[in-house]
C-alpha cells in the first residue's frame, strides 16, 4: 500500500515554514550562529537556534500565559499547524488520525533549571514536574489542536523522528489508521549541550560537514512534521498528496554506544532496506540528504556506507544541511525530510555548506552546485543516532 | 498471522527471573520498593556490569533469559518501552550540571542517559543489527512498543522480535512524582520484563498475541467501540473476553507495569489458571489507552 505525504510544516534556525525553509536554503543563509536565549558557559560554541524566544513561540502559537508548556512543545504546535493547514485538516477532517512525535529532551530545558527545587520541599515549580516526560510534550502538541484518536511518542536519539515517520507508515499499512501525522521536535537544552561537548564533539566554528578538516558538529533545534496519507483517504478528502513516502529502514549499527562502525554497517543495512521496501535500484536515487553532522567519525563512516550502497563511482548528490540547520537531533529525521521533499518539488540539490577540503578516503563531493543534473524522482535521507539506530527514508515524486 | 509469546522474564520487586510470585508473593507495606537485584554474574564480566546502570543490567539480564528459553539469538527486530529511560544516569548528570556547573561534567552519564542506551545495549549485547527501536510514551511506553513489533509481524518483515518494558525509580524521582500525587498510595516500584516473540509457536508457547490497540482521550463509549471493533475482527464476541485482576499489587507500579500484566497473564495462561482469551486495559491517567489481546495456544 502507498503512502502519501499530504502535508509538512517546519521551524527551525531558518525560520518558520516551508517558505522561510525554502528561501534560506536558495540563498545558502546558513542558521548557525552565536546564542541568544540559551544560558551557557559555552556561549562560545556556535548553534542554530530558532530564532524566536520562548516567549514569541508561545504567542505565535496561540498558547495562554498560564498553561504550562514547553519550548519543545511549542515549536512542535507551530510545525504542526503548518503541516495540518496544508493538508487541509480543518477542512476535511479525517477519521481517527494518529500523531506519533520523536523527542529526547522533552521538558529538560525546565527540569534542569528546577531541579534543585523538586527535590526540595520547595513546590514553587512543581507544576513543570510532569512536563517533563517525553510523552506529555506529544500531549501537549496533540491537544493543542485535539481530534488525535491516539498518540504515541519514539525516542531513538538524532533519528527519532525518522522513526516516527516509519510508525506512522506501519499504521497506515496495517490499517488501523487512514492518517497518521508524524515528526519530532527538539529545543536545545543545558543538559544536551554539555552533553555533547563532554564527548568533545561540537565544533567551536561552524560545522564542515564531508570536508577534510571537519572538526565536529553544531547543535540545532526546531521541529517538523509530515501528514501521512492513503490514497483513500487523500482522495475522499479532496487533499492532493504532495509526494510519496515510498521507502523506510531501520537497522542496528550494534557497534558502540556514541562511535558509529569504522565502515558504516548499520547505515548500509538502513538504507539497503529502505531501497528495498521502496522497489527502487540505487541508480535511481537522485539525491541523498546525508546524516552528515560533521564529525570526523559519522562523516567517514556514513561516506564509506554510502560507497558501499551505491558502489564508489556512482554515489548521487550527496549534501548535509547541518551546515544551514545545525543539528536537530531528535527533530533531525524530520527537518531533514521536509528539506528533501522541498529539493523534490522545486527540483534543486541543498548545497552541503562550508566544505572546501576533499576527504581522501571518500570517492565522492558533497553538492556546491545546487542545479542537479537530472530532474528528480527519488530522494533519500539518512537519520542516526546514538546507540546505532539508523534510519533511512526515501520521498519519491507522485 | 500468528504472532507467539515464546518466552518472558522479569526482575521486579518478586524474586528475579522466576516464577516464585506465582505462589508465595511477596507482600510490600512501603510506599516505594525497588527491583530485588538477579545474579548479574553469569550475563555480563564484571567490568562490563560496573559500567552499567541498574535498568541496563536488568534489561540485559532479562533479555538474555528469553534470548536463551526461546534459542532465538539473533532476534529480526529489539523494540523497548520505558517511561523515564535511564533516570539513575540522567539523574547523575543532571545534578553535576545544577550543582557543579558546566566545568567538569563527565561523558558517561551523559552517553547513557538517552532512553535508547536500553535497546541499543542490547543490540550490542547480542550483536545485532536488527530493526531496534524504543517507545517513551508514558504509562503506554511498552504497549507502544508491543504495537511496533505487532505491526512488523503483519508486515512479514520479521519472524522474531525481542520486546521489553523497562523503568527504573530512583529515590529522588520517586519523591518528585510523590510531591504532585502520581502515586496515589500504590506501591512504586521498578519493572525490567523482557518478551521474545515469534511467529511460530516454538515448543512451549506461553500465549498467543491477538491485538494491541492505543488510543488517546477515549471516553466510554469510544473504548467500547474500539474493544467491539477487534472481537469482530477476531471473529469473538465482547463477552468471551475476560479482564483478570490487576497484578500490580503484587509488582507495583511504574511507567511500564503494563508489561507485568502481560508477562503474569502469559505465565498463567500457559499453566492453565485462567481464561484461554484475555484482554488487558490500561488507562494511564485518563489520557491513554492500552488495549493487548491475549489467547491461549
Amino acid at each position: 500500500m502507498k503512502v502519501y505525504v499530504t502535508g509538512f510544516g517546519i521551524i527551525s534556525a531558518l525560520g518558520l515554514g516551508a517558505g522561510a525553509t525554502l528561501g534560506a536554503l536558495s540563498n545558502r543563509q546558513s542558521g548557525v550562529g552565536p546564542l541568544h536565549w540559551l544560558e551557557t558557559m559555552h556561549s562560545h560554541l556556535p548553534c542554530a537556534e530558532v530564532p524566536f524566544s520562548t516567549q514569541e513561540l508561545r504567542k505565535m502559537a496561540g498558547v495562554a500565559q498560564d498553561k504550562v508548556i514547553t519550548r519543545t512543545a511549542l515549536m512542535g504546535i507551530l510545525a504542526l499547524r503548518e503541516a495540518l493547514e496544508m493538508a487541509l485538516w480543518n477542512e476535511h477532517k479525517p477519521l481517527n488520525p494518529v500523531l506519533v512525535s520523536g523527542t529526547t529532551v522533552g521538558g529538560m530545558e525546565n527540569t534542569e533549571r528546577f531541579f534543585l527545587d523538586f527535590i526540595s520541599p520547595d513546590t514553587s515549580h512543581d507544576h513543570y514536574i510532569l512536563a517533563h516526560d517525553c510523552g506529555v510534550c506529544t500531549q501537549m502538541i496533540a491537544d493543542h489542536f485535539g481530534h488525535f484518536d491516539m498518540l504515541s511518542t519514539l525516542s531513538t536519539a538524532c533519528s527519532s523522528a525518522a522513526n516516527a515517520l516509519i510508525l506512522a507508515a506501519d499504521m497506515i499499512r496495517t490499517g488501523r489508521t487512514s492518517v497518521a501525522v508524524a515528526g519530532g521536535s527538539e529545543c536545545l537544552s543545558r543538559f544536551h549541550l554539555n552533553g555533547f561537548n563532554t564527548l568533545k564533539i561540537l565544533d567551536k566554528d561552524p560545522c564542515r560537514p564531508f570536508d577534510n578538516t571537519r572538526a565536529g558538529l553544531n547543535l540545532g533545534e526546531g521541529a517538523a512534521y509530515l501528514v501521512l496519507e492513503s490514497e483513500e483517504s487523500a482522495k475522499a478528502r479532496g487533499v492532493k498528496p504532495i509526494c510519496l513516502l515510498s521507502g523506510y529502514g531501520n537497522a542496528c549499527d550494534a557497534y558502540h554506544q556514541t562511535a558509529s562502525s569504522p565502515e558504516g554497517d548499520g547505515a548500509v543495512l538502513s538504507m539497503k532496506k529502505a531501497l528495498h521496501e521502496a522497489g527502487l535500484t540505487p541508480q535511481q536515487i537522485d539525491y541523498v540528504n546525508a546524516h552528515g553532522t560533521g564529525t570526523p567519525n559519522n562523516d567517514e563512516s556514513e561516506g564509506k556506507a554510502l560507497m558501499r550502497v551505491f558502489g564508489a563511482d556512482s554515489v548521487p548528490p550527496v549534501s548535509s544541511t547541518k551546515g544551514f540547520t545545525g543539528h536537530t537531533t531528535s527533530a533531525a529525521g524530520s527537518v531533514e525530510s521536509v528539506i528533501s521533499i522541498l529539493a523534490l518539488l522545486h527540483n534543486f540539490l541543498p548545497a552541503n555548506l562550508n566544505y572546501s577540503n576533499h576527504m581522501e578516503m571518500l570517492s565522492f563531493k558533497p553538492v556546491t552546485d545546487e542545479k542537479p543534473s537530472r530532474p528528480l524522482s527519488h530522494v533519500m535521507t539518512n537519520s542516526f543516532g546514538f546507540g546505532g539506530n539508523d534510519t533511512t527514508c526515501i520521498f519519491s515524486k507522485i | 498471522m500468528g504472532v507467539y509469546i515464546q518466552a518472558a522474564a522479569q526482575i521486579s520487586v518478586q524474586n528475579p527471573l522466576c516464577d516464585d510470585w506465582l505462589d508465595n508473593p511477596i507482600q510490600y507495606q512501603v510506599p516505594y520498593q525497588r527491583a530485588i537485584e538477579a545474579d548479574y554474574r553469569q550475563f555480563l564480566d564484571p567490568v562490563a556490569s560496573r559500567r552499567m546502570g541498574r535498568i541496563l543490567k536488568r534489561a540485559i539480564a532479562t533479555s538474555m533469559t528469553v534470548v536463551t528459553s526461546s534459542g532465538i539469538t539473533n532476534p529480526d527486530a529489539i523494540i523497548v518501552g520505558t517511561g523515564l529511560g535511564c533516570l539513575e544516569t540522567t539523574e547523575r548528570f543532571l545534578l553535576a550540571l545544577v550543582q557543579e556547573g558546566e566545568e567538569f561534567l563527565q561523558p558517561t552519564n551523559f552517553i547513557n542517559s538517552t532512553h535508547n542506551t536500553i535497546a541499543s545495549h542490547i543490540a550490542v549485547h547480542l550483536k545485532c543489527n536488527a530493526y531496534n527501536s524504543t517507545y517513551v510514551h508514558l504509562g503506554v511506553s511498552f504497549e507502544s512498543a508491543l504495537l511496533d513489533a505487532f505491526m512488523q509481524f503483519q508486515l512479514g518483515r520479521i519472524h522474531s522480535a525481542l520486546v521489553g518494558g523497562h523503568d527504573e525509580l530512583i529515590p529522588n524521582y520517586f519523591y518528585i512524582l510523590d510531591k504532585v500525587g502520581f502515586w496515589e498510595g500504590k506501591l512504586a516500584s521498578e519493572c525490567a520484563v523482557s518478551f521474545m516473540l515469534s511467529d511460530k509457536p516454538g515448543n512451549h508457547p506461553m500465549a498467543r498475541i491477538r491485538e494491541v490497540v492505543l488510543l488517546h482521550d477515549a471516553d466510554e463509549k469510544r473504548l467500547d467501540d474500539a474493544i467491539n471493533q477487534v472481537c469482530e475482527r477476531l471473529s469473538t464476541v465482547r463477552k468471551d473476553w475476560i479482564s483478570p485482576p490487576s497484578v500490580r499489587p503484587i509488582f507495583g507500579e511504574s511507567f511500564t507495569s503494563q508489561a507485568f500484566e502481560m508477562y503474569a497473564a502469559a505465565v498463567k495462561m500457559q499453566r492453565g489458571l485462567i481464561a484461554d482469551n484475555i484482554l488487558l486495559i490500561n488507562q494511564y491517567r485518563g489520557t491513554e489507552t492500552s488495549l493487548i489481546f491475549l489467547s491461549k495456544c
